[in-house]
């Protein structure tokens, strides 16, 4: 069976100085480990736990580390005040790839602004402008909210209950003098599982437009490691792939405009 | 411009949505691509939209979450902070 998050109770805070240990109980009140303060540094370490080598630092406050078996335990957080959500160093992904569209900025910019609702965004509810200004410099700024389903794993999905949606913050930059869309996108709630964000970034020159993305998954679900590393790179080439039919099925809507933009321009 | 767009989280305020997506994306296309205008010419509608939605967002949980991310600058000059990829 696979490992999987723990919530754990722990006796003491370090900050109070009368206790020099503290034990982690499962929800069952089975001890799971003890660990003691470390007087010099104030801060305790773990190194063995579960067979494997970890090590954790805790300073000053209840923050525990661990591997469970049972994933109910994990739901039990939500019902009891003193327990502490278990949290860990955060795992980073960071993915990249670029993409080359044989289309002018006017078209992309276009595409980009009207890019929801197309077939293969179907996750995507609802989009709202919240902020909109031009700068200085003749940038436009966006800033948008979406609600999309889906962003998260399947298996998290039994410790999300009923919220199954994700609100999604987008902002954009387009340089018409730069000819360019930088785009930034990342999730605003479900931090505790996942944080997704998308750089995006359109460069375009003449006809050519060259797309560069990155996504950057940051995890603190420690458990669950190993499944949100493969769900992510699934993910990801699954976005992409939306990503770029999405796009292309946006330009195709909008390209009508775009040839009669590039006719009253030549 | 013949575009099907997408509605609003907030059911209440998709008609005013789709008038300011409108109005947007003609001022964005004639104008702003143009370089015959810098500033969004859809006032009103902006207006009548933006207050729709912050109504509906007043007392909705998410907007907590929402205040902190907007807050947050993922762009430098314009382009995306490399620092933060």
């Amino acid at each position: 069976m696979e490992s999987t998050l723990f919530a754990a109770f722990v006796t003491a805070k370090w900050s109070n100085m009368s206790h020099q240990s503290i034990s982690v109980i499962n929800l069952t009140g089975t001890k799971l480990f003890s660990f003691f303060k470390n007087r010099k540094k104030n801060h305790a370490t773990i190194d063995k736990f579960n067979g494997k080598r970890n090590l954790y630092t805790f300073f000053g406050s209840i923050q525990v580390l661990g591997v469970a078996q049972n994933p109910r335990d994990l739901l039990a957080y939500h019902y009891l005040n003193n327990l502490c959500i278990v949290s860990s160093v955060p795992m980073v992904q960071l993915l990249k790839t670029n993409f080359t569209y044989n289309y002018d900025f006017y078209t992309t910019s276009v595409a980009y602004l009207n890019r929801y609702p197309n077939p293969y965004a179907k996750h995507v509810l609802s989009s709202d402008t919240l902020d909109s200004f031009v700068d200085d410099e003749g940038r436009l700024h966006t800033t948008r909210l979406v609600v999309k389903t889906g962003l998260l794993p399947e298996f998290i999905m039994p410790y999300l209950g009923s919220s199954v949606q994700s609100w999604v913050i987008e902002k954009s930059v387009i340089d018409p003098k730069r000819q360019e869309v930088s785009a930034y996108s990342a999730n605003v709630d479900h931090h505790r599982f996942v944080k997704v964000e998308e750089f995006l970034k359109y460069s375009c020159k003449g006809n050519m437009t060259r797309l560069e993305c990155n996504v950057r998954f940051l995890s603190k679900f420690f458990g669950f490691k190993k499944r949100i590393e493969n769900w992510t790179k699934e993910k990801f080439s699954k976005n992409l792939h939306n990503l770029t039919e999405g796009f292309m099925y946006v330009i195709s809507r909008v390209g009508g405009l775009s040839s009669t933009q590039s006719e009253q321009t030549i | 411009m013949g575009n099907i767009m997408s509605v609003s989280f907030a059911p209440e305020c998709t008609d005013a949505k789709l008038e300011y997506d409108e109005c947007f994306n003609k001022w964005y296309t004639d104008k702003f691509l143009q370089g015959k205008s810098i500033q969004n010419e859809c006032t009103e509608l902006w207006e009548n939209y933006i207050t729709c939605v912050n109504t509906a967002l007043a007392t909705h949980n998410i907007k907590p979450m929402l205040d902190k991310a907007q807050k947050e600058n993922p762009f430098k000059d314009g382009k995306i902070d490399e620092s933060k990829k």
